[in-house]
């Protein structure tokens, strides 16, 4: 009867010992804003519209102030991995469209880095459906030679889903601003570098890029 | 009085309890049955735990127990483990109650990158109405009786819309909603145009594709189209015979342009054609998919190893590139398609609808319209006129073949290399050489070196042909050209890079492994290339421009200790642009004539090409002068001229043409214009040609629209409830005004509301909304698959909480066994993610559920209930009674 007894007290212990809650990681990184780009009308001001889980050993490096990036071929954002095996560079671009038609397919966005490389290893390549925050689009894996080096890249072609852009657009006909043309715009995020740093780096880079999100949540439509 | 006794004993007995467990039992197994037969927790759900019948066992079940625990009275001190075990159990069934007639059960469909803070609530069924001045909305209720029968006047019940008056005259169960665009029925509708019909395909192949309308869709000044619907099962076979039935193939010589051949596309896919040249094989590249569009659709022309690529879609499409000799610029003949530009929409057996565009060169575009979720949405007043749909086709480069193409290519590279050579304070040693005779000749350097580009193109040679003439201009840059100028290790580096590219040529133009050339020829440092190269096998045509780099990568380094020059060799101007071309080649330059923002720069070279013709025409006649000569005759003629003011007229013309401003309209400022713009080319058009040029500038309509109607298609109802989307037919009127309505349900109440008696109202139906104090944020949701399979093991949900009455916002991380629950008693757990894979941004379906019971009845009652029954145990009371009972015995 006594051990009858310690076990139902034992088993009662066990229960209230279990715990659900998860242990919460170690957290190092950062929530980070990145703005959009200015209209290339003379005011080169910019807006926060971005912001992502940058880990905290990132360099971040982003455009002069004083300097318009209105052109999509200067980057919204970069940062440095420094790395004694060989520095990965993770750019941020976005797109900004005015119609629904003038966006740049994701896929040709993908063909694009492609093209970069004057060798492709095709064993490397990987093309998947990526979607998160909202965008829809590509996920890009290769590796091959770019110039003449070894290079790999992992990139992310990503587009605003259509229900949004609807959602935003009827927004910017209401009230035209700048600020939801650029929450309409597409977004890249490429990492390049040497194979195996960007092999090491590479859970830090996608976990950046999840994260990768509009800072203000994207109306529904009523 | 003893009958009431009885029923109070039986009701508080045993026996009863029995029973009730034995029927709950039932209802389990049942439900449990019910849903692995239906798959179907909801159906389930409503079977058993939200049937009526079951919640009043439940009421059954706390009139027993309460009724056993008060057949004990008087309590004494052993009955304390019993009452509290019975105490226990009455407040959890009290529990249970509370939640089944208070709690809140409902979801939240969200997008990722939105976000709600109200739940709907399944199994209810309402029509959202709202008035036109978006004033008044109302949600109408649609509520069966006990017998499951529908009422049919959903609009006793309100006084919103007093005069309003909503009959459901039907309800089916199961349906799909489809939106129809272009194809309605038997017709293709598009604004501004008449119908016209749409065809099914036939099977036999050799039968055309009927057209169902020829005519201009751009206005009165458009050019004509084939307009060709088209209704059948393979999108890529009816693209491909569409294709195929109405274009011309036209072969000829690359560099005089002169025909070879005109034949149907038809016969040269069919059997090798023979023009003099040899036999050549055709093969046509189209396939279309959803997700690709019809990326890498290309006509291949194969003809003794050799072989041509026409891309017919995307950035260099059109260009004839000689993807065996990738690097000797055009091939020997040019392949051009002709036909009449069409428009085919197709609809396939889905009813999703297809648009391609084939422009009279043979170019095609192709988009894709899903029935559920239309890409672009026009909202005519609020939604109170309906919705339309549009596509803007990009005609732009539908004018332009591959001739066009490729000088715009050219034009666009000396545009683009010009602003290097402004920007950069030196170049490149041979380059700067080059430059400095460019300027003792008096003429201008990028025009010079495109031009060199240009002729270098059309001699499809590795290097410029050592005893082929140059043009008069070019010849006198290379005769003034003295490598001389250049440091002592430049020129060496750079002769022997000639010299060696020289003695490589013929290795080149036969495609040979070039690490195996290098080897026989024993290259001393070929181990070091072949290691920089870093990866192994013979070097292919494709790895060329890299491994050259590489090559005189090696030459350059080693440059010291290379002799000097030979002073014997006589370097005649064709020898010179020899050399200087193997240095372009040496720094992996190869003009592939294709561009990324091909319509911008078709467009800049349209206009610089007018420009060009029109300022001739006002200098005159001089054939043969340069670029460079001309802009000079600008710059000397005087503010006043005539010519000058034509001119100046012209250009201020064309600025209009490029949206360009330009405040200082002197001469010089006019020829340097001139000279930044102006094509390398000769060009002469005729006024017709440059009408047609300039009328080709002006915008045409490139925008289809058409208005966005519904299609509802009866489905047989499916076991699982989940799955149904119940549709209405609604009979409304108001005053003299009556109209017949069909909805069919929208899940999450985010579709579109359609308009009704003529516009003055919006519905909807959908199921009701309720407001919650918490507001979700969906950042993320995903589906986690075992490793190499696509099956999921659980499906996460990453979400922001925000409590709407003090703004505090949480993280939280949902799964399929991770629960967030709020401080007072909210949960959110995931149920749904659609669609699964990530091919779109994803909707993800949280339960929300609210037990308002739980903290007060439910988890106390759990705990009294778990102290009674250790108490039952560790106290035995009935040990008593029994030891008593082995007494009496």
């Amino acid at each position: 009867m006594v051990l009858f007894r310690f076990t139902l007290l034992a088993l009662l212990f066990l229960l209230l010992a279990c715990s659900s809650e998860e242990r919460s990681g170690d957290k190092k990184f950062n929530w980070q804003e990145i703005s959009g780009r200015d209209e290339g009308n003379g005011d080169i001001s910019r807006e926060a519209i971005y912001r992502a889980k940058v880990p905290e050993k990132w360099m971040r490096q982003d455009p002069d102030v004083m300097e318009s990036i209105f052109d999509t071929k200067k980057a919204n954002s970069e940062f440095i991995i420094k790395d004694p095996d060989g520095d990965v560079r993770v750019v941020v671009h976005n797109f900004p469209s005015v119609t629904i038609q003038d966006r740049i397919p994701p896929v040709a966005q993908v063909s694009r880095w492609k093209r970069q490389f004057s060798i492709l290893d095709p064993v490397s390549l990987r093309e998947d459906p990526y979607a998160h925050g909202g965008f829809a689009g590509i996920y890009f894996e290769a590796s091959g030679v770019i110039e003449g080096k070894r290079q790999a890249y992992i990139g992310f072609a990503m587009q605003l889903d259509n229900e949004h852009y609807q959602v935003l657009s009827q927004q910017r006909n209401n009230s035209e601003n700048t600020l939801t043309r650029q929450k309409c715009a597409d977004y890249t995020i490429k990492a390049s570098g040497l194979p195996d740093s960007i092999e090491k780096y590479r859970r830090e880079i996608q976990a950046f890029a999840r994260s990768f999100e509009l800072i203000e949540e994207i109306p529904v439509r009523q | 009085m003893s009958y009431i006794r009885r029923f109070y004993h039986f009701l508080g007995g045993v026996i009863f309890a029995v029973i009730l467990i034995t029927l709950v039992a039932a209802f389990v197994v049942a439900g449990t049955f019910i849903e692995s037969w239906t798959d179907s927790h909801r159906y389930a759900a409503l079977f058993t735990y939200r049937h009526p019948v079951f919640i009043g066992m439940l009421w059954l079940f706390f009139v027993n127990i309460f009724l056993s625990t008060t057949r004990r009275w008087p309590f004494r001190m052993r009955h304390i483990p019993f009452l509290i075990t019975h105490l226990g159990l009455l407040m959890i069934l009290a529990g249970a109650i509370v939640k089944s007639s208070y709690g809140t059960q409902g979801s939240m469909g969200i997008l990722e990158g939105s976000g709600k803070g109200e739940i709907f609530l399944e199994d209810s069924y309402v029509v959202h109405v709202e008035d036109y001045q978006k004033q008044h909305s109302h949600s109408f209720s649609i509520k069966k009786d006990i017998w499951g029968r529908f009422n049919p006047d959903l609009s006793d019940s309100h006084s919103s819309f007093p005069n309003l008056n909503i009959l459901l005259a039907e309800y089916l169960p199961n349906t799909v909603e489809k939106y129809e665009y272009w194809i309605k029925g038997d017709k293709i509708c598009i604004e501004g145009l008449p119908p016209f019909p749409v065809y099914e395909a036939n099977s036999n192949e050799e039968k055309p594709l009927p057209v169902s309308f020829q005519g201009s869709w751009q206005g009165p000044s458009g050019p004509d189209w084939n307009i060709m619907a088209i209704r059948g099962e393979s999108v890529e076979d009816l693209l491909k015979r569409a294709f195929i039935q109405d274009t011309e193939l036209r072969i000829s010589r690359s560099d005089t342009e002169e025909l070879l051949i005109q034949l149907p596309l038809k016969e040269a896919l069919r059997k090798a054609v023979e023009f003099g040249a040899g036999d050549c094989s055709f093969q046509l590249e189209l396939s279309y998919s959803p997700v690709k569009g019809i990326e890498g659709a290309s006509l291949r022309a194969g003809m003794s190893g050799e072989e041509i690529l026409i891309p017919l879609n995307g950035e260099g499409s059109l260009i004839n590139y000689w993807v065996s000799r990738p690097y000797l610029g055009t091939p020997p003949f040019v392949i051009d398609l002709v036909r009449m530009p069409t428009l085919l929409f197709i609809e396939d057996d889905q009813g999703e609808n297809y648009l391609f565009s084939i422009s009279k060169y043979g170019e095609i575009e192709g988009q894709d319209f899903r029935v559920d979720r239309p890409k672009t949405l026009i909202v005519y007043d609020g939604g109170h006129g309906g919705y339309g749909f549009q596509t803007e086709l990009d005609l732009s480069i539908a004018i332009a073949g591959r001739k066009e193409r490729r000088a715009a290519g050219l034009y666009n590279f000396s545009r683009q290399f010009r602003e290097v050579a402004e920007a950069s304070p030196s170049l490149a040693q041979p380059l700067e050489v080059f430059r400095r005779a460019c300027e003792k000749q008096g003429e201008d350097f990028v025009e010079m070196l495109t031009s060199l580009l240009q002729e270098w193109d059309k001699r499809r040679s590795w290097l410029y042909p050592k005893r082929i003439s140059l043009p008069d201009e070019l010849m006198r840059v290379f005769d003034s050209l003295d490598w001389n100028e250049m440091s002592s290790e430049d020129t060496r580096s750079f002769y022997w890079i000639s010299r060696l590219f020289e003695e490589i040529s013929p290795a080149v133009e036969s495609k040979r492994d070039l690490a195996e050339f290098l080897k026989e020829r024993q290259w001393p440092l070929i181990e070091h290339l072949l290691e920089q190269r870093k990866i192994s096998g013979p070097v292919h045509v494709e790895e060329y421009p890299e491994f050259l780099v590489l090559l005189a990568q090696q030459v350059v380094d080693m440059s010291q200790f290379l002799p000097s020059p030979e002073a014997d060799e006589e370097l005649t101007p064709s020898l010179k642009a020899r050399y200087f071309t193997a240095f372009l080649r040496s720094i992996g330059f190869q003009f592939e004539g294709k561009h990324n923002d091909i319509t911008e720069v078709l467009r800049e070279y349209s206009i610089a090409k007018l420009f060009k013709v029109k300022v001739d025409d006002q200098l005159g006649k001089h054939s043969g002068l340069s670029n460079k000569k001309r802009a000079d005759m600008v710059a000397s003629l005087s503010e006043s001229s005539s010519a000058f003011q034509e001119i100046r007229k012209l250009y201020a013309g064309l600025l209009a043409f490029s949206g360009e401003e330009l405040k200082d309209l002197t001469p010089k400022a006019i020829a340097r214009e001139y000279l930044k713009k102006a094509p390398v080319e000769n060009l002469s058009l005729n006024k017709r040609e440059q009408k047609i040029l300039e009328a080709s500038l002006l915008p045409l309509p490139n925008i289809l629209e058409c208005s966005i109607t519904r299609q509802h298609i009866e489905m047989p109802f499916k076991n699982k409830i989940e799955d149904n989307i119940p549709k209405v037919s609604l009979v409304l009127s108001k005053e003299a005004k009556k109209q017949l309505l069909t909805l069919a349900y929208d899940p999450y109440g985010t579709g579109l509301k359609w308009p009704a008696l003529n516009g003055e109202y919006l519905f909807r139906f959908q199921p009701r909304f309720l407001e919650i104090p918490y507001h979700v944020r969906l950042r993320d949701t995903r589906q986690l698959n075992y490793a190499s399979s696509m099956q999921a093991f659980s499906y996460e949900s990453d979400i922001i909480i925000t409590d709407k009455r003090n703004g505090k916002s949480v993280e939280a991380t949902l799964s399929m066994n991770n629960v967030y629950e709020t401080w007072d008693g909210y949960r959110f757990y995931m149920a749904n993610i659609t669609p699964p894979n990530e091919v779109a941004a994803q909707r993800a379906q949280i339960i929300v559920n609210h037990d308002p019971g739980k903290y007060w009845l439910t988890y106390p009652g759990g705990c009294i209930l778990s102290l009674g029954i250790v108490l039952l145990f560790w106290l035995r009371p009935y040990r008593k009674r029994v030891l008593n009972f082995e007494s009496f015995e």
